[in-house]
This record gives C-alpha cells, sequence and structure tokens, in this order.
C-alpha cells in the first residue's frame, strides 16, 4: 500500500473513470472518487434544469459542501455536460480546486500520445497548485503497480459471477462495487475475503444471469431488483464496474506517463468512445465469458452517448438471440416501480424462451 | 424527400434570382445545387458538419459536402422534419435527444439522404453529431474520421489537431480516388482569407444603428453559409449580403428598431413567431455569437496549422468563458441592451453552463433570457408560451 506521508493527507476527488488515479497518487495526494449524493434538483439554480441528474446532483453536492476534505476535484471531459458544469463549477464551487483533463474520443497512437500530454499537464498542475515536490517516474510507477494489484483482485472477484454456485448475491455484490469504489485504499483484501466468503453462499438462483450495462448507477436497486426475481449478476458494465478496472497499465515503463495514457485511453470503453463496434464486441464476450442469459442496459436520462448506443445494442444483441432490455434511470431511481414491471416482464420473457 | 425539397428550392431561388437578383436567392440557389449534387450517382459524398469542420480542406478536392445536420434543418423549414423524427424514435432514439440528431437518423434510414462515401465529424460542437455520426458510418458500412479538437491551445494540441487533418486529408483522397493538391488547399485558404475580411468589414457595418441586417437571415446565414467555407461562392456571397446592407445603409432602409441584443446559439428551423414578436417589439439582432470572427489569417503556407489553429480558437470549445470573452467591448461597439440564448432541449454545450452568460449581462446590468425552444420539433412549440416569454423580456429592455 502506497503511504502518503508527504500530502499531510489531502484528498482529490473525482468521479470518471477516465481519471487517471494513479498520478494523483504519485503526487502524494489520495485519490477520492465522489458518488454524489446530493437532490439534482439543487443543480437547478447553477445548471440548466434540462442537464444529466448526476452531473446536477455532482454539482449540488459540492455546493452543500457534501465533500469535506477534498482539496480538489479532477474533471475528465466525460461529455458536453461534465465539461460545461467544470466552467460552472470554477466559478461556484471553486474551493474545491477543479482540474481539467481532456480526454480523446478515439484510442489511436496520435490520441494517445496528446492525452500523455494533458497527463503530464496535470501532473504540473497539481505539483504547482499544492506545492508539491516533483512527481518522479518512480513515484508513478509505484503508484501503478499498487493500482494494478487492486485492478487484479477485482478482476477476481468479477469472475467469481460467471458461476451460478459460485456467484454473489446481486445486491451483495454491487454494494462491494460501491464499497470499494468508495475506498480511498487500495487495500481491500479485508473486504475481498468478506465478499467472496460469501460467494455460493446463498443458494444458486433460479433466474437467468444478466449483464448489467450502463453508464452511472450508484445505487444497488436495480441489482436488488434482479436479486428479488431471483437473477443472477453475471457482470456489471458501469462506471463503477468490470470497465472500470479492465486493463493493466504497464510497470516499470520509462515513459509512465505515456503508459497510463495507453491504458486509460485503451481499456474497455463507454459510450463516450468513438468505437460502438469494438464496444459491442467486448460486451458480448461479457455475456458469452459470464455465461449471461439476457442483457439489461440503463442509461441516464439526458445521457446523449448512452441513449444513442441502445437502439445498436438492441439491434446487435436481437441479431445474436440475446435478449435485450433497456430500462431509462433518473439517477436517483426515482421510477424503481416501473422499472420493477418491467425487469419483471423481461425475466418472463427469458423464462418462456428457455422453456 | 429531400431531393424534391432541394429541388423546388432550386426552382424557387432561380426565379427570385431572375425576378430579384438577391443575396439570399443566390445563396439558396447554390445551396439547393450543392445538396443536389451528392445525389448524382457520379459524386464523392463527403458527410461532414459543414459548420464546424474546416471546409477549406474539402474545398481542396472534387467532392460534394453533406451535412445531415443542415439537411434535417431544411426539412424542418420545409415542415417535413416529423416522418424522420418519429421513424427514428420508433427504432429507439428517444424524445431527449437532440431533434436535428433524430431527424437526421430518420432521414438517413428511411432513404432522404445521398449515401455516403465518407463521413467526418468534429468533436465539437457536441457528443450528439458525434454520436449521430457513427451510427450513419455504421447503418451505410463507409468509414467515418473523427477531428477530436482539445480545449488546451498548446504545441501538443495543434500537432494533434494538425496530424488529424492531414490524416482526414487522406481519406478524403481515398474515398475520392483523388491526389492531394496542395495548390488547392492554398487557394482555398485564400479564398477563406477573403471571406474573412469581407465579414470582418461585415461586423464593422453591423454596428450602424439601425442595423441595416441581423435577425433571422444572419442568424442563418452565420451557420448554414459555411457550407460553402473555403469556395468563390462564399466569398461571392458574403460580398453580396455586404452590398446589399451598405445599399439599405445608403438609401436610408431600415427596419425599426428600438433595442438591440446580441443572440447566442441556434434557431428554430420551423415556422414560429419568434422574430416576428421580437421585430413587433423594435428588437432588432445585429449579431450573433455564431457571425463572429474568431480565427486569424490562415498562413496559406502553413494551411493544415492555420485550420488546425482556426478549429482550436472556435468559442464553443474550451470554456464558456470564450464565448464571453469581449463582452463589453461587443455590448458597447454594438450598442446592445440585452442578450438572448436559444436553448434547444437537448444541446447540452450551449445551454448547460448559461448561468455564466447569464451573470455576464448581469454585471453589465444587461437583461439576458435563455429562451427554451426546440430547435426542430414543434410537438413542444407554443406560440402563446413564446409570446409571454418574449413579451416579458421586451418589457425588461423597455424599462432599463
Amino acid at each position: 500500500m502506497i503511504q502518503n506521508n508527504e500530502s499531510n493527507e489531502r484528498y482529490i476527488s473525482y468521479y470518471c473513470s477516465y481519471v487517471p488515479v494513479e498520478i494523483i497518487t504519485a503526487s502524494g495526494l489520495i485519490p477520492k472518487r465522489t458518488l454524489p449524493v446530493s437532490d439534482p434538483a439543487i443543480g437547478d439554480s447553477h445548471l440548466h434544469p434540462n442537464t444529466c441528474s448526476l452531473i446536477k446532483s455532482l454539482l449540488a453536492t459540492a455546493l452543500e459542501s457534501k465533500m469535506a476534505g477534498s482539496s480538489g476535484f479532477v474533471f475528465a471531459n466525460s461529455c458536453d455536460g461534465m465539461r460545461k458544469m467544470f466552467d460552472v463549477w470554477q466559478a461556484y464551487a471553486a474551493d474545491i480546486q477543479p482540474f481539467f483533463v481532456d480526454v480523446p474520443k478515439k484510442n489511436d497512437l496520435d490520441s494517445v500520445d496528446y492525452f500523455a500530454s494533458e497527463l503530464r499537464r496535470l501532473v504540473s498542475n497539481l505539483e504547482t497548485a499544492f506545492d508539491l515536490p516533483r512527481v518522479t517516474n518512480e513515484k508513478l510507477n509505484d503508484a501503478i503497480k499498487d493500482r494494478n494489484n487492486f485492478r487484479l483482485q477485482m478482476l477476481e472477484v468479477f469472475d467469481l459471477q460467471k458461476d451460478e454456485n459460485k456467484a454473489i448475491p446481486p445486491r451483495a455484490f454491487f454494494n462491494f462495487l460501491v464499497q470499494a469504489a468508495n475506498s480511498v485504499s487500495t487495500d481491500i483484501g479485508e473486504n475481498i475475503k468478506e465478499i467472496t466468503a460469501s460467494a455460493g453462499s446463498a443458494p444458486a438462483p433460479d433466474g437467468p444471469g444478466i449483464v448489467l450495462c450502463g453508464n452511472a448507477i450508484d445505487t444497488p436497486d436495480i441489482a436488488g431488483l434482479i436479486e428479488s426475481l431471483g437473477g443472477r449478476l453475471a457482470a456489471v458494465d458501469t462506471c463503477l464496474g468490470v470497465r472500470h478496472y479492465d486493463r493493466l497499465v504497464d510497470e516499470d515503463s520509462d515513459d509512465p506517463i505515456h503508459a497510463l495514457a495507453e491504458r486509460y485511453l485503451r481499456k474497455h470503453s463507454c459510450p463516450r468512445m468513438d468505437d460502438f463496434n469494438e464496444r459491442f464486441q467486448r460486451l458480448k464476450e461479457l455475456v458469452d465469458f459470464h455465461h449471461a442469459d439476457a442483457f439489461i442496459y440503463t442509461a441516464i436520462k439526458q445521457c446523449d452517448c448512452g441513449h444513442f448506443d441502445a437502439p445498436m445494442l438492441a439491434e446487435n444483441f436481437s441479431k445474436l438471440n440475446i435478449p435485450f432490455l433497456f430500462i431509462e434511470n433518473d439517477y436517483v431511481w426515482s421510477g424503481m416501480e416501473q422499472a420493477r414491471t418491467r425487469v419483471q416482464a423481461f425475466f418472463e420473457i427469458i423464462r418462456q424462451r428457455g422453456e | 424527400m429531400l431531393m424534391p425539397l432541394l429541388q423546388q428550392m432550386e426552382k424557387q431561388s432561380s426565379f427570385g434570382l431572375k425576378e430579384k437578383g438577391d443575396a439570399r436567392s443566390l445563396w439558396i440557389n447554390e445551396w439547393s445545387r450543392l445538396f443536389l449534387k451528392a445525389f448524382e450517382p457520379e459524386s464523392t459524398v463527403v458527410y461532414s458538419s459543414l459548420y464546424a469542420f474546416p471546409g477549406e480542406l474539402l474545398a481542396a478536392y472534387d467532392v460534394i459536402p453533406f451535412d445531415f445536420e443542415l439537411a434535417s434543418g431544411l426539412l424542418g423549414v420545409a415542415g417535413m422534419q416529423m416522418p424522420p423524427i418519429l421513424s427514428a424514435e420508433s427504432k429507439g432514439y428517444p424524445i431527449d435527444l437532440c431533434s436535428f440528431h433524430r431527424a437526421s437518423i430518420g432521414a438517413f434510414l428511411d432513404g432522404y439522404f445521398p449515401k455516403p462515401d465518407l463521413l467526418i465529424t468534429t468533436s465539437y460542437f457536441c457528443d450528439s453529431k458525434v454520436k449521430t455520426n457513427e451510427a450513419l458510418s455504421l447503418f451505410s458500412n463507409k468509414k467515418s474520421m473523427l477531428l477530436y479538437v482539445p480545449a488546451e491551445i498548446n504545441r501538443d494540441s495543434i500537432r494533434y489537431v494538425e496530424k488529424q487533418l492531414r490524416d482526414i486529408s487522406q481519406a478524403i483522397a481515398d474515398a475520392s480516388g483523388q491526389k492531394f493538391d496542395e495548390d488547392r488547399l492554398k487557394e482555398a485558404v485564400r479564398s477563406s482569407n477573403r471571406a474573412r475580411k469581407t465579414q470582418l468589414e461585415f461586423l464593422e457595418l453591423l454596428k450602424q444603428s439601425p442595423a441595416p441586417w441581423g435577425g433571422q437571415g444572419l442568424i442563418s446565414y452565420s451557420i448554414n453559409g459555411l457550407v460553402f467555407s473555403g469556395t468563390e461562392i462564399k466569398e461571392l456571397l458574403d460580398r453580396e449580403f455586404l452590398n446589399e446592407a451598405k445599399h439599405r445603409v445608403e438609401a436610408g432602409e431600415y427596419c425599426p428598431e428600438k433595442h438591440r441584443i446580441y443572440w447566442f446559439a441556434w434557431l428554430p428551423a420551423y415556422r414560429s413567431n419568434l422574430f416576428e414578436i421580437l421585430a413587433r417589439g423594435g428588437v432588432s439582432i445585429p449579431l450573433c455569437e455564431t457571425y463572429n470572427v474568431y480565427w486569424d489569417e490562415i498562413d496559406e503556407n502553413k494551411p493544415f496549422e492555420g485550420l488546425a489553429m482556426k478549429c482550436l480558437r472556435n468559442p464553443f470549445i474550451g470554456q464558456t468563458s470564450r464565448r464571453i470573452q469581449g463582452l463589453d467591448e461587443i455590448v458597447d461597439d454594438y450598442r446592445i441592451d440585452g442578450g438572448l440564448l436559444f436553448a434547444t432541449p437537448a444541446c447540452r454545450h450551449s445551454k448547460t453552463a448559461a448561468r455564466l452568460i447569464h451573470d455576464a449581462f448581469t454585471e453589465l446590468n444587461k437583461p439576458f433570457l435563455v429562451l427554451d425552444m426546440d430547435i426542430s420539433d414543434p410537438r413542444g412549440y407554443s406560440p402563446e408560451q413564446i409570446q409571454t416569454r418574449i413579451e416579458s423580456f421586451i418589457e425588461l429592455l423597455e424599462n432599463r
């Protein structure tokens, strides 16, 4: 585990999976993934109301001073809304100093090279803002090894879900993912021991194995719903799910910044990236590898990237005869009972197909 | 469906040219003829966001540029946008997505549009455009190129954008079977620089009060006129519009003007009472943000680098502060009394941070209106609501 003796325990918050946390760690700061908790409506005073609820909730969390202890927030250029929220944050929530990292939508070599330059800029900005000693390659490589180890441990847990006799029950599994996201430490061995001990402890579910895919699902409601209907959470591909942990960074590189740029741009993507075919192929592999029976895809109401993928995913999965359900959500999942009806009907369809 | 519309536009504008010889008829005529060429079997059609992507590069090749968004806008003007919008929705593209993009997807799938040979898009202005382009590329099984333009302007970003432009140039060459001709690109750049000069002259003229042009026509041309970037047609159109405005000044032909506003973002593609109510209230629009000249003259000897800088400087990339840079000077120079942001529902990049633009106007003690109104989908359009909002805004202008 990395010791942060130089930092005086300064936390730097972030949300997006494209933020390279190793840089924060190597700077001597503590990365803290912040899952927004405030009512999105509070963000309406500063953002146009017709904005993604996750983004509004994030700003509201800052405005309500619920990010106590955070000295800064690193924004990735996740989407139009997040980028513009950064602008508003600078004006209205700057006591939590914002940093911006531009993330190309492509992962070719030129884009990786450019992203590496952005990461160097982030390093420099953090050093300057907090008057930190220079971030050396050695510190970066240490942080990379530490985070890689964390990823490997998490991926082992994800692997448990492919076997219905060993799978962790959906709600517990999802809660573990949230716990891992909230953890400021990469030392989660105890948490993993605890959760893997519960693996296979419940009777094998008699319902379908589901790949749950989407962007920001930060509450366990949908996972709990799947569990209540007897389903198995075969895989979770969300901002907190398997794609967040996918792909290791090259260790002991002479250019760890470039290694980070390559990993972050080339890990399994979310819909903000311009590579639908690659993404679909990978999601199909998730279904196959985790012995899933069906696919539930969900997107926040104003998430353009997420919504554009939905019809193409539906069509492609239909061609493969894999049942597909799309549910819209409002980040806080206020429409759970409507979702329940839909998921129930979906499970019925799957059961009838199986008979 | 688009082809008959374009044919009708060509016919009517040809008549207008004969009868009046006005700049608008010339513009519509050239535009309709250009897009009609895209339907000819021997044309190499390049889908591109012509109001964003540097058209100078396309002008260096014998290709037909086609903008699916602007084409959707034409459908909206003709009242033909609902069938494709509904078609896209029936295929799973929800109402929360931009109606321009729903219309584009529906129109493409229903066979309205010419077939592309290559698709080029830009990361600006919005995510939706990138996703629509990606979808159309997958539907047509044709190569797509994305020009990603970062928010920061530095040596790395200039190099990155320049390299991408070179790659895109190669893709155009491959798709069209033509060789890259640097002289043609240089000529396109020279043409663009000449048009830029004319635009600057026009911007000076628009400082006059009453404004000799502006309003719906200016906003529309500032976006749709970019179809001809880097070509002699753009130079001609700019000069014709400028000459008409100069003539109006000489002849003292002005619309009544009591208030002057600075317009942000877009305008509705369908018929509405918006501009009529503004005109009734004596509100003129002598300037819109989409008509500002934000880029330097391009060095024809370094065209790719120059075009990269032009892209990077776009005010819609980077922070919102770029859109309001120099606002105090603009307000003084153009005698601006207030601002209006046309906020179509799904246009996240242009309206999410509207508060900051509002703050800038408040600091200058000028009223600012965020007008929520869809750009292309008229289902939510209520003339009464628009009237209420605009008239209240006019009252604010009156009471200053």
